[in-house]
């Protein structure tokens, strides 16, 4: 059974023979962007706290305690990554995957209406964006080495919620989003070896998927100052599209020509329509409140495990394993108009370790991150601006057939995002 | 739940007692409001201009209905009291205004910016001085506190910054809008009543202002249960627009209770009471 993430790009004896298209991509973290004003700069820790917009995202059951009846709320970020495998080539040669790219982290407003508090939200859950362009000489065999990749993955999520107060101490909520993932990867590889033979490999993989995410949220406050949040969803895919092409052509005695994937055939594009499996999340807060100033919140994000995807003996999405993350988060206003602040989450794979003996496995790369953010307030407005930094080590194989072949992997991410708040 | 007898195993009795004790605690409304909201009680020069302008139309309509009290010595008096307690108001920048009014009914009203009314047959319920100035104190808080304002439904909200932007609207819509507010502000005063949170907050602030002033903090209780005890109609609208009497005494009595506020020897000043208001 072969994936049609992997791509072939092979000559006998050459130590390239098969590439791992997506070597990092989001796919593999359940938690990826952190979305919201306040929420980002709490780490994400915000399911027992929820009474902003950002609550349609994290627990739609907590937009009954908005302490305003109209709220917008709109964020920003510029997000830098950087992603590096170590000595892949030749056992020296590092390979270096970078991207900067301006997101619509998140865009919400709501308002109440009779006993409801209703809204509606934007926000971009998952964004990878990611470029390489790398030669290298004189190495093995090889006499140039050339590779270029261009890939972008983003989920939009998009939908209105609703909440309502069943009484003092328990409020329920739902968000419908609608679901819209756009995945898209183009690698050029250019080898040529010191006999002057060359080869050459293209592969094109694009995927779009429309679906829904319902989020179903409770808000519990079974003490004083005290908010206890529980928020269950899943992505369910309606309709998926994939289109796949690769292409590989090489000159040599004996074995010019062009094959499809090395298959000895004309290539062509390939078109699933097989749906991806997405995890059921359950997000659990407790948020203690101890005086106006301080806010105090801690989540555990758990996902479940997801299925497969196959069509024939071709792996279109790939299983995903059971993940259990944490997220942090602290807010402190030391006046009525400025608060700072802080938290701490984890972005563990959601894949299997890397075993020395096995062929074609994901990349098994922890992540821990750090936020921190700034707001001024004025009577009827806030600004924020804040920083958001994670770091993951751990190892992947980009060349899914050479079993005894992974690589050290490291990622940097650095986000710098700006958000607006309006009440009214 | 008392964990000492309950008949279940010891652990689930006392988890059962933590929860019912829990489930007894403040509202997440009361905890959850961040520092930052303070930034919205406060209020520009405009804001205070424009609820003083609006208080004075809605004063003005007031007037329309009913007629003051023909005695000037006693409108003297009103005020001068209702000034005293003034000066503890937590609005200095407001001027204050008491005046009396004729009327059928036992009731007090206060319009935003200052403008407080206290009609004839509550005065004639009154026993001391101390107790006209607790009525007086409890309007005051209602001034204080912004209650009116903010239960105007302008423009969704009942914000200052929505009525500072009525006052300044020339157009006719604008006017349409502002009639309607006024309109609004008379029903809540003399039909809906505030909220019933308002009211007990206001008879909490009362308390602390008689109290901050000289005056005896639990003249209101005494007023109130004998307004309660006079079971004539004259108190129908006082019930009408107010929480019942049973609610607001028990909340008084807590209050006075938990601030030591009871057994003061304050001063009631019955006799001067009944001098200046019963020529």
């Amino acid at each position: 059974m072969r994936s049609i993430r992997r791509h072939r790009l092979t000559r006998v004896g050459f130590v390239l023979p098969l590439l791992a298209l997506p070597a990092l991509a989001d796919e593999y973290h359940n938690v990826n962007q952190i979305v919201g004003d306040r929420a980002l700069g709490m780490a994400g820790a915000y399911t027992a706290v929820s009474d902003d917009p950002a609550g349609l995202y994290y627990n739609p059951a907590g937009l009954v305690y908005a302490t305003a009846d109209n709220i917008s709320a709109s964020v920003n970020s510029l997000q830098y990554r950087q992603i590096q495998y170590d000595d892949v080539l030749d056992g020296q040669y590092d390979w270096e995957r970078t991207s900067t790219q301006l997101l619509p982290n998140f865009f919400g407003v709501m308002q109440t209406v009779g006993p409801f508090k209703v809204g509606l939200s934007s926000s971009t859950p998952d964004s990878v964006s990611e470029n390489q362009d790398q030669q290298f000489e004189d190495f093995g065999s090889v006499d140039r080495y050339i590779i270029n990749l261009n890939r972008e993955d983003v989920r939009y999520n998009f939908g209105p919620g609703i909440a309502y107060e069943l009484n003092e101490q328990f409020a329920i909520g739902l968000t419908l989003n609608y679901h819209y993932r756009v995945f898209e990867s183009n690698i050029n590889q250019y080898v040529r070896f010191n006999d002057d033979t060359l080869e050459w490999l293209n592969t094109y993989l694009e995927t779009k998927e429309h679906g829904v995410r319902p989020k179903l949220g409770f808000m519990w406050s079974p003490a004083d100052k005290v908010a206890i949040g529980l928020s269950i969803d899943q992505t369910l895919v309606l309709s998926s599209n994939t289109h796949y092409q690769s292409a590989r052509c090489r000159t040599g005695t004996g074995s010019s020509g062009c094959d499809a994937d090395g298959e000895e055939a004309v290539p062509e594009i390939q078109t699933f329509n097989d749906v991806r499996l997405y995890p059921v999340q359950v997000r659990t807060g407790i948020a203690w409140f101890p005086n106006p100033a301080l806010l105090l919140s801690a989540d555990m994000i758990f996902h479940t495990g997801a299925g497969a995807t196959e069509n024939d003996d071709i792996i279109v999405f790939s299983e995903r394993e059971p993940t259990l993350d944490v997220a942090l988060g602290a807010e402190y206003y030391w006046t009525p108009r400025y608060a700072v602040r802080g938290g701490v989450f984890t972005a563990n794979a959601n894949t299997p370790e890397l075993e020395l003996g096995k062929t074609f496995q994901d990349p098994h790369i922890d992540i821990i991150g750090l936020t921190t953010s700034l707001s001024r307030f004025t009577r009827d407005s806030s600004i924020t601006m804040g920083v958001m930094a994670s770091r993951g080590e751990g190892e992947s194989q980009l060349f899914g057939d050479l079993k005894n072949l992974v690589q050290d992997t490291t990622v940097m991410d650095v986000s710098v995002f700006l958000s607006t708040s309006y009440r009214y | 739940m008392d964990p000492r007898t309950c008949t279940l195993s010891p652990a689930l009795c006392l988890s059962l007692a933590l929860l019912l004790s829990a489930c007894a605690s403040a509202p997440p409304d009361d905890y959850r409001p961040r520092l930052s909201q303070q930034l919205e009680e406060t209020l520009t020069p405009a804001d205070i201009q424009a609820e003083v302008d609006f208080g004075r139309h809605v004063a003005a309509s007031i007037l329309g209905r009913m007629d003051g009290l023909d005695n000037d010595a006693v409108q003297r008096y009103v005020n001068l009291v209702g000034q005293t307690v003034a000066r503890a108001s937590r609005r200095p920048e407001l001027d204050f205004y008491f005046y009396v009014l004729e009327s059928d009914q036992v009731n007090a009203y206060a319009a935003p910016g200052g403008y407080v009314f206290i009609t004839r047959p509550a005065l004639a319920l009154m026993r001391d001085e101390s107790e006209l100035a607790a009525v007086l104190a409890h309007e005051i808080a209602h001034v204080d506190q912004r209650h009116i304002v903010r239960a105007l439904d302008i423009g969704a909200t009942g914000s200052d910054a929505g009525l500072a932007q009525l006052m300044g609207g020339a157009s006719e819509t604008t006017r349409v809008v502002f009639d309607q507010a006024v309109d609004q502000a008379l029903s809540i005063l003399f039909e809906k009543g505030l909220e019933r949170q308002d009211e007990l907050e206001a008879d909490a602030q009362g308390a602390i202002l008689l109290a901050s002033t000289g005056y005896d903090p639990g003249a209101l209780r005494r007023y109130l249960d004998r307004v309660h005890e006079s079971g004539t109609d004259q108190h129908a609208e006082l019930s009408g627009t107010h929480p019942p009497f049973d609610v607001r005494l028990a909340a008084l009595d807590r209050q006075l209770h938990d601030e030591g506020l009871t057994g003061l020897d304050y001063p009631r000043l019955a006799e001067r009471f009944r001098d200046r208001t019963q020529p």
